[in-house]
Parts: structure tokens; C-alpha cells; sequence
């Protein structure tokens, strides 16, 4: 007889079509989960082309919280950062003589460590864009993007193990 | 009594020879394998499965990633250290059926235009002797 898997995934997608958009979304919890072990926010917005060789990075593309549905109580919070452009993420653009010895690091994205227990079905979210490019004149159309939130959920309430990335 | 164990590596390797498309592969793992410790995850064209891969993994018909999940965050670079490198499954996981399956999913993006690629899909193994 095979076991059950004790860990489970969920990815919610979110698409952000206009500057300055703010957005109320939930997120429904997977049948007989026990509690959230780990959070994790990607986005896929562009850095703005500035000029430079290479892309901006480190710029915050909005902020996003997660709360339990009806009590407010604050899973999750943080700012959104724009992709750095490229996976070496490269720390400082401007010196170029270390760009390739920093390159080299490539971490592997690594997940917000909690545990909270669940019981209620919902999450509800909060994401607002707080982007505003310097060079964009207007009339100028920004491309939409997407954030991907990972929920890493523990199924039953034995067996707790947090060794995923 | 001794009791010794092996950890054996295999893997399957997906070819993206389209964009926008979703690509299968599956394989069975060694019929002596007694559970499934982790999956790692490669490619020969970093830029491509960080901005464009996304896919769905699953091992004895379970779903251990959803469809949806980006590659990038199974993606780790040199500076990982070598006994890091295996992503583990939370738990050590029965074969069951031995299959391992591998959606894989290219979605266009602005910033990278599609070449052909090819990731790889490395599972790691445990057999008891």
C-alpha cells in the first residue's frame, strides 16, 4: 500500500493588467490539509530598459499580503520584487569587473518558512502594484504580468517534515 | 546485521522544440528502488525554463508539483553545494508504480526569445539491500 504524499503544492496565479491596480483575490485551501507550511510570491514583470547593457533589478513591483478569511489576521506580507533578469542575479549591475564572478551564485528560491495551522477554507489576498517607471512617458503601454503565489501545505497533522526548498 | 543503501540517480530528459507548447516525458524508476528520496532539476539553456518553463511533476500518478509551477524555483546554480542539490519530496515517497511524469509547459516571454532547449528531470532513488 502506498503511502500519501504528507506535503502538497498549490500555485495561484494572479494577472495584473493596469499601473496602480489593487486587487482583492482568495484563495480556497485544499481538502484535508492541516496547516501552511510555506509561502512563496514570484513575478514576472519586466525591469524597465533604462539604456543600460543590463536590465534593472530590485525594483518593488507591488505589495501583497495574505490574510485569514473573517479574522484579519496576517499570514503573509511582503513586497513584490521585479525580477532581476536574469537568473546569475548579478548584485550591482555597475561593476562590471565582478559581474562573472558573482554570477556564479545561483541560488535556488527558497520558500517562507511557517506554520499555521488552518481552519478556515479561505486565504484572502491584497495585491496592489506600486510601480511607477521613470522613463515611461505617457500614452506608453506597460506590458501586464503575473504573480504566482506557492502555498506548500502539510496534509496530515503527523509526520511534519519542512525539507523541501 | 549489515545493512547497506544505495542511492542511484535517473533521469528524463524533456526536448522543448516549440514554443508555447506542452511537452510529456515519463519514465519507470529501477524496479529494485524501495522509495524515492528527491528530484533535481536541469537544463542546457538556464534563460529558458527560468522565464518561459513551467511544469507538473508527478510520481506513481501523484501530483508532487502542480501545473503552474515554475521551473525557476526548482532551478539552483553552482553555489548550491553538491549534497544540497537534491530537492526533497518532504518525505521519502513508495514507487508504487515506479512512473515518474513530467509535464512540462513553454509559455512565451518578452524578455527571451525561444531557441530549442532541453531540460532534464533527475529523480534519486533509494534501494535497500
Amino acid at each position: 500500500m502506498s503511502k500519501v504524499n504528507n506535503i502538497k503544492e498549490t500555485v495561484k496565479v494572479i494577472t495584473i493588467t493596469k499601473q496602480l491596480q489593487k486587487i482583492n483575490f482568495q484563495i480556497r485551501h485544499p481538502e484535508n490539509v492541516f496547516a501552511i507550511i510555506g509561502i512563496a510570491v514570484t513575478c514576472d514583470k519586466i525591469g524597465e530598459f533604462t539604456g543600460d547593457i543590463l536590465p534593472p533589478k530590485g525594483n518593488t513591483a507591488g505589495n501583497i499580503s495574505l490574510s485569514i478569511a473573517q479574522k484579519g489576521d496576517v499570514v503573509f506580507s511582503d513586497d513584490v520584487k521585479i525580477d532581476s533578469n536574469d537568473y546569475a542575479d548579478i548584485p550591482e549591475k555597475r561593476v562590471y569587473g565582478l559581474q562573472f564572478d558573482i554570477a556564479s551564485a545561483k541560488k535556488r528560491q527558497l520558500y517562507f518558512k511557517t506554520f499555521y495551522r488552518i481552519d478556515k477554507a479561505l486565504l484572502e489576498g491584497f495585491y496592489e502594484d506600486t510601480y511607477s517607471p521613470s522613463m515611461a512617458s505617457d500614452g506608453v503601454e506597460l506590458p501586464l504580468y503575473k504573480i504566482r503565489i506557492y502555498i506548500r501545505y502539510q496534509v496530515s497533522d503527523t509526520n511534519y517534515l519542512n525539507a523541501k526548498p | 546485521m549489515s545493512h547497506r543503501i544505495k542511492i542511484i540517480k535517473e533521469w528524463v530528459d524533456v526536448n522543448v522544440t516549440a514554443a508555447n507548447q506542452i511537452f510529456k516525458e515519463s519514465f519507470e524508476v529501477d524496479k529494485h528502488v524501495s522509495k524515492i528520496i528527491g528530484i533535481a532539476f536541469t537544463t542546457n539553456n538556464d534563460s529558458m525554463p527560468y522565464y518561459r518553463g513551467s511544469q507538473k511533476i508527478s510520481i506513481n500518478e501523484k501530483e508532487i508539483y502542480p501545473e503552474g509551477y515554475e521551473s525557476k524555483i526548482l532551478m539552483q546554480g553552482f553555489n548550491v553545494p553538491v549534497n544540497e542539490r537534491i530537492i526533497s519530496l518532504g518525505e521519502e515517497l513508495e514507487p508504487g508504480n515506479r512512473r515518474v511524469e513530467i509535464e512540462y509547459k513553454d509559455e512565451n516571454h518578452l524578455f527571451v526569445a525561444f531557441s530549442p532547449y532541453k531540460v532534464r528531470l533527475y529523480v534519486y532513488s533509494r534501494i535497500d539491500d
